[in-house]
């Protein structure tokens, strides 16, 4: 009973890491987060439609799900961690470079901070998180809440160099 | 069903742990190996309330497995979070711009993270790999450094590749 139960939620995440792939490289499109929780759901829901179907074997859904969703979470750890880490993305270039050598120069080159800066704040306008007025930015209302919080919670886990 | 609800709502002790802890040694740059010894205590904590409930039970290996995944869960939730405060980009922008009221993209990258500036960021990166020893710094080279660090740069690049992910960063 117990392995049956774990072989669902292996089964299900290889469902997922299928319909993933298959979604990943045939859509150009939003590919973000909330995407691998909706396909998480949907792979989930056809395993145990498939296995209820074909087998009489009662399955427990409260030891499979969280076995199943700690396998997701792992995974969204690794995907967003190699997608967004700046650390791993020197690591690539150096990789990618002559002797596996650079300059820091050559990496400020490749990775230029002010765009990167300019970028994010494009973004955080888009999403009304602060807005542009005479060449400056200020926090509108979620960003101040946000704000306080933060700064709230560098204090009571005495954090100084964060960023 | 209970076991879940009960060790999700019991996660509540990872932040209280990690705190104490923190305020308990107050050493700058343990924050990180504190986190995982509050997991440790949390799952603990878990293990223990199943054994406490489930004692006696036939299915009491399969309680066992529902706690550690609902609690690895709820750790790399917290990680996640935690990361978030400690690392985020974002936050630290809208921090600075809350802080200085208005502030200029330019005058933004000069004060970033309480005025050490946007290069800053770069650099504690860059710090950090060396010291997980993935790289070496002499004079203004960088270098690859241990064959952990080709190992994550060559699954990395064909992850992207395999998912059409583009180059990240």
């Amino acid at each position: 009973m117990i392995s049956f139960n774990i072989l669902i939620s292996l089964g299900s995440f290889i469902v997922f890491l299928l319909l993933h792939l298959i979604i990943w490289r045939n859509r150009d499109s939003y590919r973000g987060v909330n995407l691998i929780l909706i396909i998480s759901v949907i792979a989930y829901s056809i395993t145990i439609f498939l296995i209820s179907f074909y087998s009489q074997s009662v399955i427990k859904i409260w030891m499979t799900l969280p076995t199943y969703y700690c396998l997701i979470i792992l995974y969204a750890h690794l995907y967003i961690g190699l997608l967004k880490s700046v650390s791993i993305r020197i690591i690539e270039e150096l990789y990618s470079s002559s002797k596996f050598k650079m300059t820091k120069n050559e990496i400020d080159n490749i990775y230029p901070v002010r765009e990167m800066v300019l970028s994010r704040l494009s973004l955080l306008e888009e999403n009304n998180w602060i807005k542009e007025e005479n060449g400056s930015y200020k926090c509108l209302k979620k960003a101040i809440i946000i704000a306080k919080v933060n700064l709230f919670l560098h204090k009571i886990y005495r954090l100084k160099n964060t960023g | 069903m209970e076991l879940v609800l009960l060790t999700i709502a019991i996660s509540i002790l990872i932040p209280i742990f990690h705190i104490l802890l923190i305020n308990i040694f107050r050493i700058d740059g343990l924050h990180i190996k504190l986190m995982f010894v509050s997991f440790l205590l949390y799952i603990f904590v878990g293990i223990i309330i199943t054994q406490v409930i489930f004692q006696g039970s036939n299915e009491i290996i399969m309680y066992y497995i529902t706690s550690l995944s609902t609690s690895v869960f709820m750790c790399l939730f917290y990680m996640e979070a935690f990361s978030m405060i400690a690392r985020g980009f974002s936050m630290r922008i809208v921090t600075d711009l809350f802080i200085q009221k208005s502030l200029s993209p330019e005058k933004l990258m000069e004060d970033y993270a309480d005025g050490k500036g946007i290069n800053w960021m770069l650099e504690k990166r860059i710090n950090g790999i060396e010291n997980l020893n993935l790289i070496t710094k002499q004079s203004n080279n960088i270098t690859l450094s241990s064959n952990y660090s080709f190992f994550i740069a060559y699954i990395s690049l064909n992850f992207k590749k395999i998912l059409k992910l583009g180059r990240g960063g």
